[in-house]
């Protein structure tokens, strides 16, 4: 099965700006990772990082029948697009979010997440290991 | 008593069989495996790990047994400061788990004031929440 990694905006900067809450690891670092598991679980991911919300809707799109499932950290995107919501909603596979720190725990306006209402469910807090954990729950829903 | 025996020799009997992990749900049986004598226990014991269970009126007794756990607190998670606090007081890692995707329901249960104290959250993904969270309190409890 065939799944998309989406990271947001700002993601490319892991390991380098504020390391107390996002961690020492590289982007490609968390990358590797991700592709570790993935396989062990036997999906085959597509990895992509963008600054920009038009192009996580339009990687969104064309995941639509070619991806059974996607993990997407919309970085701070996430606390005011409508329309990567939307797109959530009509691409028709399922979308969990991501996020390395704990969105919970910190300023009031990060706990609040419009495109965690769209998404099929939230992994939040645990660093690289959010895409891991966020991995295993992402092949149950594709076998579901 | 050698709780670490006893539990070392359900592993035993468990890799001779070819069974992955046994969970007890029996108190009397939890009790003799842990030594915990509250009156809500349950106990995953795996290859390598042994999880323990219980509800939030036990956390400080369950401190001493533990290195982690999954908490979660249903409706509380939106109004309890009193299990919040319990988290961050009680010095082992704990993750929140839902079965619903709480950002997708009520407003109010948008807010999780449990998850603040928490180390991170899952939430959506039905019995497999717990799954992914014991992924990711296994990293924790090794970092």
């Amino acid at each position: 099965v065939r799944a998309l990694v989406v990271h947001g905006p700002n993601l490319n900067l892991l390991g380098r700006r504020e390391l107390s809450v996002y961690g020492s690891a590289t982007l490609d670092e968390v990358n590797a990772l991700i592709g570790t598991t993935a396989r062990s679980l036997g999906i085959d991911v597509e990895i992509h990082q963008t600054q920009r919300e038009g192009e996580i809707i339009e990687l969104l799109h064309a995941g639509i029948d070619r991806v059974e499932g996607a993990l997407l950290n919309p970085a701070a995107y996430s606390h005011t697009s409508r329309a990567i919501a939307d797109a959530i909603r009509g691409i028709g596979y399922p979308v969990i979010e991501v996020h390395l720190s704990n969105i919970h725990a910190r300023d009031e306006w990060r706990r609040t997440s419009v495109t965690a209402e769209a998404a099929r469910g939230i992994v939040a807090g645990f660093g690289p290991h959010s895409y891991v954990a966020a991995l295993h729950a992402l092949r149950k829903l594709m076998e579901g | 008593m050698n709780y670490e025996g006893r539990i070392t020799k359900v592993r035993g009997v468990l890799a001779d069989n070819g069974v992955d992990a046994l969970l007890v749900t029996n108190l009397t049986n939890a009790r003799y495996l842990t030594g915990f004598s509250g009156t809500n226990a349950q106990v995953l014991i795996t290859g390598d790990r042994a999880i323990f269970f219980s509800d939030p009126r036990y956390e400080a007794r369950a401190a001493a047994l533990v290195e982690g756990a999954l908490l979660n607190p249903a409706a509380y998670s939106h109004t309890s400061r009193a299990i919040a606090d319990a988290i961050r007081g009680i010095g082992y890692p704990v993750i929140e788990v839902h079965l619903s995707n709480i950002h997708a329901r009520d407003e109010w249960r948008r807010t999780s004031v449990t998850a603040e104290a928490a180390r991170g959250i899952v939430a959506g993904f039905g019995p497999h929440s717990y799954v992914a969270a014991l992924h990711a309190l296994r990293e924790l409890m090794e970092g």
